[in-house]
């Protein structure tokens, strides 16, 4: 899992909550990298699992709202570190049509050993969209948090509801977006 | 350091102290992991650079290998159209000589007395004759201006002059025909336009030629004015005649191409003629087109630029003279072919002269040394001393009299003709040559002949 994501968790922790709950949590997660990260690095996808469940622990809050919250938050950092990509989109709706194509294909160039999820676009309209995630990891709330982050960034209210898929291996979650 | 049962509890909470010294100690090893990456990353950057500047330096050496390969095959290319060139130059001289005989025995016969028949016969043979003459000529002439080889004069020319002579040339085959010949030159032509007499002329032959050929009632007219401030001259031969399916007026100025393989049948022609119009008149800086409807007429304009020139000056007063006398002319005729040897002494006999005859350069010099001849009609190809160099010898003679020498030449190239020039000559007359030319170069040398006294 690529680094971003445990420097940004961090960061938020740390501003959400207080630089002493951060070490503490840390601490309690017993992380093999020791909670070192640098964002351009990689890591273990299990050593975020530890970081939240241990947060869960000390704001308690359930996990799974815990990694939208996060997801919210690391949407908000995204668009400001890459507001060029966003300046092209009218609203989610493209962000998330345009995630598997044009977003993760750029990710893939610059990282090629990236694991990335994949959206697929099922159904769209103009007040409707039905997206499947699909990953190895069970991240289905982070992505949740992010599509909510990117209502927000684009002023727009969006009720969201999910459904598990069945799945040979790792996670299918169908989410459906209506535009309010 | 925490227990795992109650990891946060408060008791085991870190001090201020203890945070900043664990984050100290966190954010020095994300700096050195940052740095390994950056490292790795510039090592991968570094292999693609030398991996693209292999590949450019690949892409540089297969250019440069190709444009050699290109550069040697438009070297053949060269070698194979000079030597194209060369051919069809042999093959048309070769062809002229024998043609010089042809036509040249035609015409003596031509003026005897012949029964209706043997002089319709004699007749076919010399239209015949003048027909194949000019297709070598047409061939001849492409061939050149493909290879760039002719140079357009830029003296002063006389439009109104040139479309005088072409209308007058022409009227008589308007005439037969009963078409309407006519010109007219705007007013603000200028009289004298830098240019190429000859070659101008022969555009307008070969295009009132066609429109004469391909009318058979009305007229063919001939326009020239002067546009766009003066700086083109527009020059148009409209005809009445049958006129240019569209889906053919494309193909018209390539070579060999006629509207259909039947025009060459019914009206004969090489289909030449066009394309030697089109390189002639690019080569003047110019463009040609045409426009027509199919039995309803054509008109081929050209434009080609206006350059205003002054008058050249009148030096003519030589041949003014009064008319010498061709019998007192002392002329040698050098000449190895026993046909071209009867031909132009029968000519030469029509024309009342006479002359003495050397079978070769060297008879000739023998012969001139001896500083009796007035002219010389000297052929270029000969056995033992060719015609150059029996003039260079001719001209390095000292103490007598220099006669004129006028080559008898079927070579028709440029480069030719300026070696005989070069070699001391004063004129040429292109094999086979007719009587009236003959006749020209010999009132010419007579002429002098008297100034010199």
């Amino acid at each position: 899992m690529k680094g971003i994501i445990f420097t940004e968790f961090l960061e938020m922790v740390e501003q959400r909550f207080s630089a002493q709950a951060m070490e503490q949590m840390i601490a309690a997660a017993q992380l093999p990298s020791g909670g070192a990260y640098t964002a351009v690095g990689k890591y273990d996808h299990g050593e975020i699992w530890r970081l939240v469940c241990e947060l869960s622990k000390v704001c308690d809050t359930p996990v799974p709202e815990l990694f939208k919250a996060y997801g919210e938050y690391l949407f908000s950092r995204l668009a400001s570190n890459y507001a060029q990509l966003l300046a092209a989109m009218s609203g989610s709706f493209d962000v998330l049509q345009s995630l598997d194509g044009v977003i993760h294909s750029e990710v893939r160039r610059l990282y090629p050993d990236a694991e990335l999820p994949r959206f697929d676009v099922v159904e769209r309209s103009p007040s409707r969209m039905v997206l499947v995630y699909s990953s190895k990891r069970h991240f289905a709330d982070l992505a949740e948090g992010l599509i909510r982050g990117s209502g927000r960034h684009f002023k727009e209210s969006i009720v969201i509801t999910r459904e598990q898929l069945p799945s040979d291996d790792g996670n299918r979650v169908r989410f459906t977006l209506t535009l309010q | 350091m925490t227990t795992p049962s109650s990891p946060l509890a408060i008791a085991n909470a870190p001090d201020e102290m203890e945070i900043v010294l664990r984050r100290v100690e966190r954010e020095r090893r994300a700096r050195k992991q940052a740095e390994q990456l950056l490292e790795h990353k510039s090592m991968e950057l570094y292999e693609a650079n030398q991996r693209l500047q292999a590949h450019a330096a690949e892409l540089e050496r297969i250019v440069h290998e190709r444009t050699r390969a290109l550069e040697h095959a438009l070297g053949v290319m060269d070698e194979a159209l000079r030597a194209k060139g060369e051919f069809l130059a042999v093959v048309s001289h070769e062809i002229r000589t024998p043609m010089n005989g042809v036509l040249g025995m035609t015409q003596l016969l031509l003026m005897t007395e012949l029964t209706e028949e043997q002089r319709s016969y004699a007749e076919t043979i010399r239209s015949s004759g003048e027909i194949l003459l000019a297709l070598i000529n047409d061939i001849l002439d492409l061939s050149k201006l493909e290879s760039g080889k002719v140079t357009l004069d830029t003296r002063p020319v006389d439009v109104r002059a040139v479309v005088g002579e072409v209308t007058q040339l022409m009227s008589g085959q308007a005439q037969q025909k009963k078409l309407v010949l006519k010109h007219s030159v705007a007013a603000e032509v200028p009289q004298w336009l830098r240019g190429d007499a000859t070659r101008l002329k022969q555009i307008f032959l070969n295009l009132v030629g066609n429109a004469i050929k391909f009318t058979h009632r009305g007229s063919v007219r001939i326009d020239v004015a002067s546009i766009e401030q003066g700086n083109w001259l527009q020059c148009s031969v409209k005809d009445t005649g049958i006129g240019i399916p569209p889906d053919r007026v494309g193909k018209l100025f390539e070579k060999f191409s006629q509207v259909d393989s039947s025009i060459s049948r019914r009206y004969g022609g090489t289909g030449l003629g066009l394309a030697i119009c089109k390189r002639l008149v690019e080569g003047m800086g110019g463009t040609i087109g045409v426009e027509s409807k199919h039995y309803g007429g054509s008109t081929f304009t050209f434009r080609i630029p206006a350059i205003p020139a002054a008058a050249p000056q009148e030096n003519q007063s030589t041949r003014s003279l009064s008319r010498p006398t061709l019998a007192d002319l002392r002329i040698l005729l050098v000449e190895d072919n026993a046909v071209n040897q009867m031909l132009a002494m029968s000519m030469l006999r029509k024309l009342g002269a006479s002359a003495d005859l050397a079978q070769d350069g060297q008879e000739c010099v023998d012969k001139v040394s001896t500083g009796e001849y007035h002219l010389v009609l000297m052929d270029i190809q000969m056995p033992r001393m060719d015609g150059v160099a029996a003039t260079r010898a001719i001209r390095q003679l000292s103490g007598i009299r220099q006669p004129r020498i006028v080559a008898l030449t079927a070579n028709a190239m440029d480069s030719d003709r300026q070696a005989c020039l070069d070699a001391g000559m004063e004129d040429f007359l292109s094999k086979p040559f007719q009587v009236s030319n003959l006749q020209d170069r010999l009132e010419t040398a007579a002429s002098l002949v008297k100034v010199k006294g």
